[in-house]
């Protein structure tokens, strides 16, 4: 069973590599935010699947801390480019 | 080859090729958003490595704080703005070779202290007893090498009066973001900021006997205040300047007058006595949480203001 | 294989479906909005899956609260995210361009 764990995250890793393009690209800053908000979804998931194959402790307490902070970035974004001293 | 193996390379790679892009960006605000990920890859390379103290330290200082203060600096920048045409002058060979000589060097570090490591291990655990706590990390932090983390609790503090020395005259957080937030992200944030400071309190709780502790908590803290002061609702605003620097003082006095008291008890300085070391070293970490927590919260509050005075000094 | 191995196998096969196809939807969407709207699925389904798979897995009921507390905070933070992200896009008319 833990092998089968480790072969999704695997596979969530690889899929992270590959839209990491996507940010690159753009074209829009809202695309590029899109595609790292989803990766910080990606790594939760690859977390917890970490923390049910390996037993180890506080697996669970990074996941936990990355979803309490998913947010920030993206209302730093939007505070910035929305905010005072936006560019106009 | 195991699926272990397979994966820590898998997710190797993955960080060298955010490194890659997040350096190799065509504009600015790209790679702020890569670079945003490499900090969430960094945390699970750190679980991988057995660390997850430094795990959930850099998830927390990752997510929650280095995001928006680069942010923050991308906005001053110009957040499209295209890569410096002088930087590619400069000798690619040169940034090669500097890389791998550092590269060497890690290599050689990492071959001579993990021969060299020898018992140590062990001794920490036959030692833990003694010292109150059960997560080695949290021993060694504040019990075996009490003075090199006490000095760098006043690192943080000297970077914080750097911060406030640095900051230009009349400029404050909250005026900084003052803005009009969708209402959505303000009841969101109502519902983090309780769940943000819970975990802090966990997080310091269980520092004791597991992953965890006094620079996790405070960087979660910090990260909250953060949001807060994003949605133009700064809690160090709140504070008077004087408490403000008797929280960003309480950390580093309150860790030498714990070690005192260890003195006048009869040990050494930061030799707690066996039967009083848990409750000490508790005392320690709460105090430093706080301190941690006003000053990472400093750096992303008070820092770049000087664009934004010149902005707002005009009449 | 036991009844709850089971499900979790096809749990897991089903959050692997939607996080390939989230990210799919990110590289060959043609425009902001209806990326976005693959990213909420992974971001929303896609962990739902996996916590939901683990579950079944978990051994004591901290454990499997603290899963389902992990995934409550990703949908309050994925739903938030998404809606300043689709406003702050409509404000910059990135439909027109995109």
């Amino acid at each position: 069973m833990s092998q089968l764990f480790l072969g999704v995250a695997l596979l969530l890793v690889l899929l992270l590599v590959g839209g990491l393009a996507r940010v690159l690209q753009g074209p829009t800053p809202h695309d590029r935010l899109l595609a790292a908000q989803l990766f910080g979804t990606t790594a939760i998931a690859i977390l917890l699947l970490l923390a049910e194959s390996s037993g180890a402790a506080g697996v669970l307490d990074v996941a936990l801390v990355l979803s309490l902070l998913a947010m920030v970035s993206v209302v730093a974004f939007i505070s910035c480019s929305r905010g005072r001293g936006a560019p106009e | 080859m195991t699926l272990e193996m397979l994966f820590d390379m898998a997710l190797v790679g993955a960080v060298v090729v955010a490194a890659a892009y997040a350096i190799n960006a065509p504009v600015l605000i790209a790679g702020v958003f890569v670079y945003i990920v490499f900090g969430v890859l960094l945390s699970l390379v750190w679980v991988r490595l057995g660390a997850p103290d430094l795990a959930i330290a850099e998830a927390a200082i990752g997510a929650g704080i280095t995001g928006a203060i680069v942010l923050d600096a991308a906005r001053q920048m110009g957040m499209e703005r295209r890569r410096n045409p002088r930087l590619r002058r400069w000798p690619g060979w040169l940034s090669w070779a500097a890389t791998a000589a550092v590269g060497v060097i890690f290599a050689g570090v990492f071959l001579t202290v993990s021969e060299g490591r020898g018992d140590l291990p062990q001794r920490v655990q036959a030692e833990l007893p003694r010292v109150g706590v059960e997560n080695e990390v949290t021993a060694v932090l504040l019990s075996y090498r009490g003075y090199d983390t006490w000095f760098e609790v006043g690192v943080l503090l000297v970077a914080a009066l750097g911060v406030l020395a640095l900051r230009a005259p009349g400029e404050s957080p909250a005026r900084r973001f003052r803005w009009d937030p969708p209402a959505v992200a303000d009841g969101a944030a109502d519902m983090l900021v309780p769940g943000g400071i819970l975990m802090a309190g966990y997080l310091l709780w269980q520092g004791s006997r597991g992953p965890g502790g006094a620079f996790q908590a405070g960087a979660v803290l910090a990260a909250i205040a953060v949001l807060l002061t994003l949605l133009g609702r700064p809690p160090i605003a709140r504070v008077s300047d004087r408490a403000r620097d008797a929280l960003l003082v309480v950390g580093f006095a309150d860790f030498l007058l714990v070690g005192l008291v260890a003195v006048t008890l009869g040990g050494a300085l930061f030799e707690y006595p066996p039967a009083w070391a848990a409750p000490m070293i508790l005392v320690i970490e709460s105090a430093v949480a706080v301190s941690v927590a006003v000053t990472l919260s400093l750096l992303f509050a008070a820092g770049g203001a000087a664009g934004d005075a010149s902005e707002g000094g005009v009449p | 294989m036991s009844p709850r191995d089971l499900a979790t196998v096809l749990l897991l096969l089903l959050a692997a479906f939607f996080f390939v196809a989230g990210v799919l939807g990110i590289v060959r969407f043609p425009d902001t909005l209806t990326r976005l709207h693959a990213v909420t699925k992974a971001d929303n389904v896609g962990l739902g899956l996996v916590v939901f798979a683990l579950l079944f897995q978990a051994d004591s009921f901290l454990a499997g609260a603290k899963l389902v507390l992990i995934w409550i905070l990703v949908l309050i933070a994925s739903a938030t995210s998404c809606y300043l992200i689709a406003g702050a896009s409509l404000l910059d008319g990135d439909e027109e361009s995109g």
